[in-house]
């Protein structure tokens, strides 16, 4: 009797105890903002590797940042057996993006990189360039084409007038201002795409006017996200997201809940009660959001947003925000910056080129949705 | 005979004393158990971590219904502050483009907000299942 008494007692305490350490998945934060140049390059790996088959019961879910690259934070989520196999994950996730930043960046020079900054400075000129840089130009050419013309690399002049005066004028409010017209004009006529040539026999790239500038911003961050998803694929991951400053790409589903990912669409609406107005539920899927409620400035107590269109060489405005849905990040990316600068039914024109697209366009409290991507949207 | 029965019916006595005393004991330190992890998990659990150059430099406990400013003298310019209506956000930076000031309060687990020329990163961490939030892994 005393025996069965103590059991049943003993078995109470451990199931209030049990039934707080399973209330949530084990969750490890790892941050960091160090690059490490030194460590070897991982994109040599060839071949996927499948992980071994584990069941979903032994696997941990494990979250990590990454702050600095592409002037953002990166979130990750990895599924993995152990703290060794998350590491390694975020190790090369963490590497990857380091590279890509100081390939792709405009601003800053790194020691023995050749990078967009400096096919900038050598313009007129050829510059042999690693093949990364080879492939990110040849795809914001194709960019160019499949955007109308809406989303330009060789914008770069223009959009330095515009990043001067967003700086300048978040810093000292009271002096805010735009672009001269003239100024705008001027280094608008020093856009034009067909004067990025890449030449792959070479491995070079060349401004053939002397007067533009490259501007990868549009386009970088998510065909960098795109990039190190497929590498993680090739190396074996098994589940996960990535979360590169709201560009979301997911990898298989959650196998720990077993279901889908659960994303979150951004209110554009700044402190707003609800801070999402939709969710969404994606396998193998890029999330990508566009809009101007961060990047923005301004001047007169008018908004002047970041997202600039060629055709006026000013601020589109014609959401708050606009999401897309689709496999490849890079896409998603280029894909969503263009229709915040087209009416929605330009947009739902377009994206009959891009096939497995889905977008979602917010203006205020209205929302307009596409037929595929309601599919995506988790009843609540 | 007698005798004997006597004697079993004391020892039986004897031990369900002594058994009410544990059983209560037992009972007690379960109950304890129970509301200790259930107050914690309630009250303390959603806490916002500050990470500056990827080092954790303070746990903030917004459940605490407080409101106060941060400051650290690695780097002045940064003012985190906590409201008391459980969220927290950047204030103040002397960031280029004030995108962490932008960003607005931050309030529910797995939301994070960051400066990131100033190298700094808040995390809120932990679940309260008081609110009825809905979960989500990450926000586009």
């Amino acid at each position: 009797m005393l025996a069965v008494l103590l059991a049943l007692l003993f078995s109470v305490g451990a199931i209030a105890m049990l039934s707080c350490a399973c209330d949530k998945e084990p969750v490890t934060s790892v941050t960091s903002t160090t690059a490490d140049p030194s460590m070897p390059d991982p994109s040599s790996t060839t071949g996927e590797l499948i992980p071994d088959p584990v069941d979903p019961s032994e696997l941990e879910r494990f979250e990590a940042f990454v702050t600095g690259p592409f002037d953002t934070v990166t979130k990750m989520i990895v599924l993995a057996v152990d703290q060794d196999e998350f590491l390694e994950h975020y190790r090369y996730v963490e590497q990857e993006l380091w590279r890509y930043h100081q390939l792709f960046d405009i601003y800053e020079d790194y020691s023995g990189v050749t990078n967009i900054k400096t096919i900038n400075d050598k313009a007129g000129s050829s510059v042999v360039c690693p093949e990364e840089i080879l492939d990110l130009i040849e795809f914001g050419i194709e960019g160019e084409k499949r955007s109308q013309g809406r989303v330009n690399i060789a914008m770069g002049s223009v959009l330095k007038l515009w990043h001067e005066a967003r700086t300048d004028s978040t810093a000292d409010p009271a002096r805010a201002y735009i672009p001269d017209r003239q100024a705008l004009e001027e280094a608008s006529r020093h856009t034009s795409i067909d004067d990025v040539k890449v030449d792959r026999e070479k491995g070079t790239v060349t401004l053939t006017d002397r007067d533009m500038r490259l501007d990868v911003g549009a386009i970088a961050k998510g065909y960098t996200v795109e990039k190190i998803a497929r590498g993680l694929i090739e190396r074996g991951f098994r589940a996960g997201a990535i979360d590169a400053g709201g560009n979301v790409r997911v990898i298989g589903r959650n196998i720990i809940k077993n279901g889908p990912w659960r994303i979150g669409i951004n209110n554009p609406i700044e402190n707003a009660e609800e801070p999402m107005i939709e969710i969404v539920n994606v396998e193998d899927r890029s999330v990508v959001t566009s809009g101007s409620d961060k990047r923005y400035f301004i001047c007169e107590g008018k908004r002047y947003s970041h997202i600039i269109d060629p055709a006026t060489n000013h601020p589109a405005d014609y959401y708050d925000a606009v999401s897309v849905i689709t496999e490849d990040s890079g896409v998603a990316d280029l894909l969503s910056t263009t229709l915040m600068m087209m009416t929605e039914a330009d947009g739902r024109e377009l994206l009959s080129s891009f096939p497995g697209c889905e977008a979602f366009w917010v203006q205020g409290t209205k929302v307009t949705m596409t037929e595929g991507f309601g599919e995506y949207v988790a009843s609540r | 005979m007698k005798d004997k029965v006597e004697e079993t019916r004391d020892r039986r006595v004897f031990i369900r004393s002594r058994d009410l005393f544990v059983l209560v004991a037992l009972v007690a330190v379960a109950l304890i158990l129970y509301f200790v992890t259930w107050s914690t998990r309630n009250s303390s659990e959603l806490v916002a971590k500050i990470y500056y150059d990827g080092q954790l430099i303070e746990v903030v406990e917004l459940n605490s219904g407080t409101e106060r400013d941060f400051q650290f003298d690695v780097e002045p310019s940064i003012t985190i502050r906590q409201f008391a209506d459980k969220s927290i956000a950047f204030m103040s930076s002397d960031c280029p483009d004030r995108i962490c000031i932008k960003s607005g309060r931050i309030r529910r687990a797995g939301e994070f907000a960051a400066c990131v020329p100033n190298r700094f990163l808040i995390v809120i961490e932990g679940a309260d299942p008081s609110s009825g939030q809905e979960d989500v892994d990450l926000v586009a």
